[in-house]
C-alpha cells in the first residue's frame, strides 16, 4: 500500500530517464538503487522510480542553488554557505532518497537552507512533525519536533546511518 | 504602570526576512503555514525584531521592500522559558524582549536569552535551534504580516 501524503505529480507518463536527468546527477546516483532503465520492471515502477529521480533532480539542483548566496543572505548576518556542508549534505540526500525509494514513501522536498555559521539545514514537515538536519562537514544534528496540541516537544541528537531509517519512519509515518 | 522601555506581555513585535530563493523558508504544508527554523538566524543568538506600537506600519520594518514580515507576542516568547525541551539538567534559561532603540532603527528591539548561548560546545547550540524551532512555531500560528514576493 502506498504511504498517505499528497504531493504534485511531477511526470504524468513514462519517458526514458535519460530525459530528466543530467549527466552530472546520474554519475552522482550511480550507487543509487534506482540509477538505470534496464534496473527496473513493469511500467507503474518505472514511473514511481522515474518520479522519485525527478525529485532527487530537483533537490540537487535547489541544493546546488546555495552555491550562488552570498553572505549577509537572510540581511541578518549569516555566512554564506559552506561548500563543504553542500556536500555532506548531498551525500546524505542520497541516503535518504534511496531510503524512500526502497520503502515506497511519498516524498516530500525539504526547506534548504543555512544557519548562521553556513552549515546547511534540511527541514520536513508531515503533519504536526517536523525533522530538521543540521549538517556540517563532519556531522549532522538531527532534531524532531512534534506539535500535538500546540504543545511542541523536540528531540536532539547526532544523526547516525543506523538511525536515519527510523527516523524518516518517524517522520512521514509517525511511528 | 509601566515606562516606554518596559514590555508588555501583550506587545506584538515584527520579524522582517529576506528569501534569496523562493520555497525555502516557508510552505503552506496540510493546510498550515510552516516558517523555516531560519528566519530566526543570528550570530549573537539575539535576533532582531521591532516593536509594532512604536511603527505606523508594519513595513517600517523592512529593510527592503522584498522582506517578507512575521509577527510574535511578547508572551510567546516569555513562555517559552517554561517549554520543557529546553529544560536542561545544568542550566534554566529565561527568554525575553528588550527595547534596544537605534538611531536608524527606532523600533528595534533584541530577543533575549538568560543566561546567553554560547557559541560552543555543541549541546548549547542544539538549544539555540531549539529556540528558534519554537520561535518559528510560536510566529506561523499567526501567518504573514507581509507576504513574501514570489522570486
Amino acid at each position: 500500500m502506498r504511504q498517505a501524503l499528497a504531493l504534485q505529480p511531477i511526470v504524468s507518463g513514462y519517458t526514458p530517464l535519460s530525459s530528466v536527468c543530467s549527466d552530472r546527477v546520474r554519475a552522482f546516483l550511480r550507487p543509487f538503487a534506482v540509477s538505470a532503465d534496464s534496473e527496473i520492471g513493469n511500467t507503474d515502477e518505472k514511473m514511481k522510480r522515474q518520479k522519485i529521480l525527478a525529485e532527487w533532480h530537483q533537490f540537487i539542483d535547489e541544493i546546488n542553488l546555495l552555491h550562488s548566496w552570498t553572505r549577509n543572505w537572510d540581511g541578518n548576518g549569516s555566512a554564506k554557505p559552506k561548500s563543504v556542508s553542500i556536500k555532506n549534505a548531498k551525500n546524505w540526500g542520497r541516503k535518504i532518497y534511496s531510503l524512500v525509494a526502497q520503502h515506497d514513501y511519498e516524498w516530500r522536498k525539504p526547506f534548504i537552507s543555512t544557519d548562521e555559521e553556513g552549515d546547511l539545514v534540511l527541514e520536513w514537515w508531515y503533519k504536526d512533525r517536523n525533522l530538521t538536519l543540521d549538517i556540517s562537514g563532519n556531522e549532522v544534528i538531527f532534531s524532531e519536533t512534534r506539535n500535538a496540541d500546540n504543545s511542541p516537544k523536540i528531540t536532539t541528537g547526532i544523526l547516525t546511518n543506523t538511525a536515519l531509517p527510523s527516523k524518516l519512519r518517524w517522520l512521514i509515518l509517525g511511528v | 504602570m509601566m515606562t516606554p522601555l518596559e514590555i508588555g506581555n501583550d506587545e506584538w513585535f515584527y520579524r522582517p526576512f529576506q528569501i534569496p530563493d523562493p520555497n525555502h523558508h516557508y510552505e503552506v504544508i496540510d493546510g498550515m503555514l510552516r516558517l523555516s527554523r531560519g528566519i530566526w538566524n543570528d550570530r549573537t543568538y539575539t535576533p532582531s525584531v521591532d516593536r509594532a506600537l512604536l511603527l505606523f506600519s508594519p513595513q517600517e520594518a523592512q529593510f527592503d521592500s522584498t522582506n517578507a514580515v512575521v509577527k510574535i507576542q511578547a508572551k510567546e516568547v516569555r513562555a517559552i522559558s517554561g517549554n520543557a525541551s529546553l529544560a536542561d539538567s545544568n542550566t534554566s534559561r529565561a527568554h525575553d524582549i528588550i527595547f534596544d532603540k537605534k538611531e536608524d532603527r527606532p523600533a528595534h528591539s533584541l530577543i533575549t536569552t538568560t543566561p546567553p548561548f554560547a557559541d560552543k560546545p555543541t549541546a548549547e547550540k542544539k538549544k539555540w535551534k531549539e529556540f528558534q524551532r519554537l520561535l518559528s512555531l510560536a510566529a506561523e500560528k499567526h501567518g504573514w504580516v507581509i507576504a513574501p514576493q514570489e522570486v
